[in-house]
């Protein structure tokens, strides 16, 4: 799609979200958008402004991650706000952000369901002490967090095998008693984990399998 | 905060007590009309008067307006009052307005007269306040509508046209976001304002005295007063049209699309056009609204948090997110 479907729906966005505008990007190659979030909650009570920067990749949109930046400084610059020291902002765990990067984002839908609540989040965890849905922890530990939270995986061996299954492109009899984790039929238990994992993208699975690795150094390869 | 939650409260409460729908099959005996005749005389009662709702006072402080604001008599504007009456005529700048509510008429088919008094009556209050908040004098009440100047001796132009705009785009914001949808539910479709408006320049506008002894009014005698109507009839639902005089004021062009037909042809080859005014553009530029995470429209002038915000009602948006650090 590239840049004529990005000016479509960045033209859509700033026709509806007036308090942005495009601005001159201080990155070559993306489009950058700047202006004000103001989170409001659903009884339209207002908690705050935020300016923000957003940058969005060209040549690769709709199939891109937009970097956010928070410009005001409101969030301290503390990873426990889960912000850089140049205030950009860790929306998601990767592996949901590649999700939506492989199936290619909607501009609009990214601020709505992404952006906007990443910033009402924040809020909510200066009222209340904690982020509205828990957090995922710093690190290697998030993601084993959320290979517990979305498979109910924690043993780093299994996790290991299912990670080199899917990169390789393993394939294996759907009614025979599952190799990877001794289920009675593999169509019944690890396929699925498969095809979910599989989603993330292969750069995702790569990086999350030397993760693991590292992590649990005496499992082994499986072999094709 | 919402500046006119009062109004929209008092339409509620008439419209939900309005006796029609739940008497349909039986019809409305009169006892019936002089009860509900009373409850409407008591809730008129709930509608804010001269003395300012706290939203109303937090907004009015917000635009830099005295919380204890008089509003301007009907009728002569007070910088041509002395014209009641006289031959004289003065030449004068002057910014001419007219809103009106469409499709009110299909009001009468759901609720009783009383009823409907009582919401034209509301909406047309909250008009007057916004305009008054703004600077502005209405000069008559038409129904459900108003005919309205900006603009005076002691104004500067732009201040004016300004203050004109934003009390147009408040009006079209109460009635399309707090109104709109409740109607809707009530089986009113489609109610929405029509505004237009144009700024005539001091060479271009008469002040006079138009009647005869008592029976007759201080008014303008304009192209662009007689335009201004003409631009309402011709706008959009929920939409203000505004004349080129009023877009050479601001000269911001993001919030004017000219229409592909003039307003006025002066058959020597000069055309004088008309232009969509992006109201909910200039609201919130303007710091008046702000807008939530699906891009509605929420009027506020306080830029900080609501006192009473409640993290329950942030919930539903924050839980959407949950984050993880990964840098450094």
């Amino acid at each position: 799609m590239g840049k004529k479907g990005l000016s479509t729906d960045i033209k859509n966005f700033l026709d509806k979200y007036f308090a942005f505008e495009k601005v001159e990007s201080p990155k070559t190659g993306y489009l950058a958008l700047e202006g004000k979030i103001s989170v409001l909650d659903k009884n339209d009570k207002l908690w705050g402004h935020f300016k923000i920067l957003i940058l969005i990749n060209e040549a690769e949109y709709p199939y891109t991650v937009p970097m956010v930046i928070e410009k005001t400084q409101i969030i301290n610059r503390d990873w426990d706000f889960h912000i850089s020291k140049k205030g950009e902002c860790c929306l998601d765990i990767p592996h949901k952000l590649m999700k939506r990067k492989g199936r290619g984002i909607i501009f609009e839908e990214f601020y709505r369901e992404v952006i906007y609540p990443f910033f009402a989040n924040y809020h909510y965890k200066e009222s209340t002490g904690d982020y509205a849905n828990g957090e995922y922890k710093h690190h290697f530990d998030g993601i084993a967090q959320f290979y517990q939270e979305e498979f109910g995986l924690s043993d780093f061996k299994n996790i290991v095998s299912l990670l080199e299954t899917a990169i390789n492109g393993i394939k294996y009899h759907p009614n025979k008693e599952c190799p990877l984790c001794g289920g009675p039929k593999y169509k019944k238990c690890c396929r699925k984990k498969i095809y979910d994992l599989k989603g993330y993208g292969l750069q995702q699975l790569k990086f999350d399998l030397a993760l693991f690795r590292k992590y649990s150094p005496n499992t082994e390869q499986v072999s094709n | 905060m919402n500046l006119f939650e009062d109004y929209k409260n008092v339409i509620k409460k008439a419209v939900e007590n309005d006796p029609t729908k739940s008497n349909k099959i039986y019809g409305l005996s009169e006892s019936l009309l002089e009860s509900n005749r009373e409850y409407l005389k008591s809730l008129r009662n709930e509608l804010p008067g001269r003395e300012l709702s706290h939203e109303m006072k937090l907004f009015a402080k917000g635009m830099g307006v005295p919380e204890t604001f008089d509003y301007q008599p009907l009728g002569s504007h007070p910088d041509f009052v002395h014209l009641k009456g006289t031959d004289l005529v003065e030449e004068h700048w002057i910014i001419s307005g007219f809103i009106d509510v469409k499709r009110s008429t299909k009001l009468f088919n759901n609720f009783t007269k009383a009823t409907v008094r009582l919401i034209t009556e509301s909406i047309i209050r909250a008009s007057i306040f916004a305009v008054n908040l703004c600077g502005g004098y209405v000069h008559r009440i038409q129904g459900d509508g108003l005919m309205v100047y900006f603009g005076g001796k002691k104004k500067e132009k732009l201040k004016a046209v300004e203050d004109a705009l934003k009390s147009f785009s408040m009006i079209s914001y109460f009635v399309k976001n707090d109104l709109k949808e409740f109607f809707e539910d009530n089986g009113i479709q489609d109610i929405h304002t029509r505004a237009g408006l144009d700024l005539g320049h001091s060479k271009q506008v008469d002040w006079f005295y138009s009647g005869i002894g008592e029976s007759g009014e201080v008014t303008t005698c304009s192209l662009h007063t007689s335009l201004a109507p003409k631009m309402q009839s011709n706008a959009k639902n929920s939409g203000i049209v505004v004349g080129h005089n009023v877009t050479t004021q601001l000269r911001k062009d993001k919030y004017f699309e000219q229409r592909s037909k003039e307003i006025h042809d002066y058959e020597d080859g000069r055309k004088y056009y008309q232009y969509n005014f992006d109201w909910e553009r200039y609201l919130v530029d303007n710091n008046l609204a702000v807008q939530n995470d699906m891009g509605v429209l929420v009027l506020t002038i306080n830029t900080f948090p609501d006192p009473n915000r409640n993290s329950r009602d942030l919930y539903p948006i924050a839980s959407k997110s949950k984050p993880y650090f990964n840098y450094g």
